[in-house]
């Protein structure tokens, strides 16, 4: 794989008979998640899956989960009782109370959804074997937000697109993906930037639509998405050798050498070397192996690593540029 | 004078703060500013929040104190935000509902899976649709079945 690919699909469920989460109380909200908690545990899943309560863990932890995007940023606002399912392969995460009451999320292996939808799919039929949840036979599955309406399903790509962002291509991409009645915005999800010219591609409508078609869909635009962005990289590459080849060798000097490596710098140099991958300009890292030091390395995660105390930056820097000078020599 | 934090970028911010009555006034350059989210204590409100109330007419504010039975939200209270506040808002308020999805998605009719089975929605609805027309054709009611009539014929186009 020499392009960076990382799909997931969310599903949106509510139970019928209580309030949605903008509206409940702290005994509904317990009372949601004892009931999936309780059609889940004892299900054929029930040895993989594990909970965490966000009563009963401390910011770090779970903000280092939403940099992994097992949880959302929205999960850690407010003071709503909220938890979160995670298999033990990390594949999949049901976030309790975010939202919606249920959010099913599995991540996709390569460079198809499929394989994600089914996984989710099957969680969502052994939920509603258990609870009653809110559907309507015309406007389907019943959300907090009437933009998820219908199936509830978001299905996304996260992708890695240096070129069309070098070449101020990406507005011409967001009037091409609104077309198909897609979304593409900064990988932390809604009014996030993109960091690095990493893009999280997404289906903007819910309703009208299958499961399948709206999937095929995600699936085909990524693929053309990553088409164009390689056309216009060799493009560029054929006509500025030098200056990306250098550029390129210069992120990954500073990446394998630095003492200390600021998250921001850590995006942007990973975001060259991953150029530098593509165009086998740098053949001793994968691109998988880069993203893999890039995602473990965020804030949070590399404070709970490390075990500092929240507010030390330095200390969470100099850790940082270790972990990249040892996987990427 | 160069930035005091990272001396690396010429100083064009003074951010002056007052933290337990201590007072310390830096010189940063734009970069280091915006770590110090200076500009990010902007809070203000755009009214993002209840982006869909330009979606609904005047008209249907007109009974605004309708309540809804199980989380007894009013019908005032939805058309500020346009979001439900449980699942028997969807039905307690399907006048206005019902244009508001049709607004985001260009329909308003469900066509994927239903609860616990897998596949499609769309089959099993034109079942029932069709079964409802047979229904009000033998009623003579044929208001109410031109429109099933036209939904039927929209659904099939969409399979």
């Amino acid at each position: 794989m020499t392009n960076y690919q990382s799909g997931r699909v969310r599903l949106a469920r509510n139970l019928k008979s209580i309030p949605f989460p903008s509206r409940m109380n702290a005994d509904m909200a317990h009372e949601v998640i004892d009931k999936v908690w309780e059609a889940l545990s004892s299900s054929a899943l029930k040895d993989t899956l594990s909970i965490i309560h966000s009563e009963e863990c401390d910011k770090v932890a779970l903000m280092a989960l939403s940099e992994k995007h097992l949880i959302s940023p929205d999960f850690l606002k407010g003071t709503l009782p909220r938890a979160v399912i995670i298999s033990k392969d990390e594949k999949i995460s049901i976030m309790i109370n975010e939202e919606d009451h249920i959010r099913i999320q599995v991540f996709a292996d390569g460079n198809s959804l499929d394989e994600a939808y089914d996984t989710a799919d099957k969680i969502d039929n052994l939920l509603a074997e258990k609870l009653d949840i809110a559907f309507h036979e015309k406007f389907g599955f019943l959300t907090a937000c009437p933009t998820n309406s219908g199936t509830g399903m978001r299905a996304s790509f996260m992708l890695h697109l240096p070129a069309l962002t070098m070449s101020n291509s990406i507005s011409s991409v967001l009037t091409w993906a609104n077309k198909l009645g897609l979304a593409v915005r900064g990988i932390y999800g809604e009014g996030s930037k993109a960091k690095g010219a990493f893009y999280q591609l997404s289906n903007q409508i819910t309703l009208g639509a299958t499961e399948k078609d709206i999937i095929q869909r995600v699936n085909l635009a990524a693929d053309e998405l990553l088409k164009k962005e390689e056309m216009v990289r060799n493009t560029l590459f054929e006509n500025n050798r030098v200056r990306m080849t250098d550029r390129c060798m210069r992120s990954y000097g500073i990446l394998t050498n630095a003492y200390a490596l600021s998250s921001e710098e850590a995006f942007s140099f990973s975001s060259d070397v991953l150029l530098g991958i593509s165009l086998g300009i740098i053949n001793n890292i994968t691109a998988q192996k880069l993203s893999d030091t890039l995602f473990s390395t965020l804030p949070a995660s590399i404070t709970k690593a490390g075990e500092f105390s929240d507010s030390d930056p330095t200390a969470r820097d100099v850790l940082r540029a270790q972990k990249f000078r040892e996987n990427l020599k | 004078m160069m930035c005091e934090k990272c001396g690396i970028n010429p100083a064009a911010v003074t951010l002056t703060q007052v933290i337990n009555g201590k007072k310390t006034v830096k010189k940063l350059c734009v970069s280091c500013a915006n770590e110090n989210n200076i500009y990010k204590d902007l809070n203000m409100d755009l009214g993002f929040s209840s982006l869909f109330s330009s979606f609904f007419n005047e008209g249907e504010r007109a009974d605004a104190d309708e309540k809804c039975p199980l989380c007894s939200m009013t019908k005032g209270e939805f058309l500020k935000t346009g979001k439900p506040g449980c699942a028997s808002c969807y039905t307690t308020f399907s006048s206005s509902m019902m244009p508001l999805l049709k607004k985001i998605h260009s329909t308003n009719t469900h066509t994927g899976k239903v609860p616990g089975k897998s596949g499609n929605a769309s089959e099993s609805r034109i079942d029932l649709l069709k079964a409802q027309l047979k229904e009000a054709i033998e009623k003579e009611e044929y208001e109410k079945a031109a429109k099933l009539r036209d939904e039927i014929k929209e659904m099939e186009g969409t399979l």
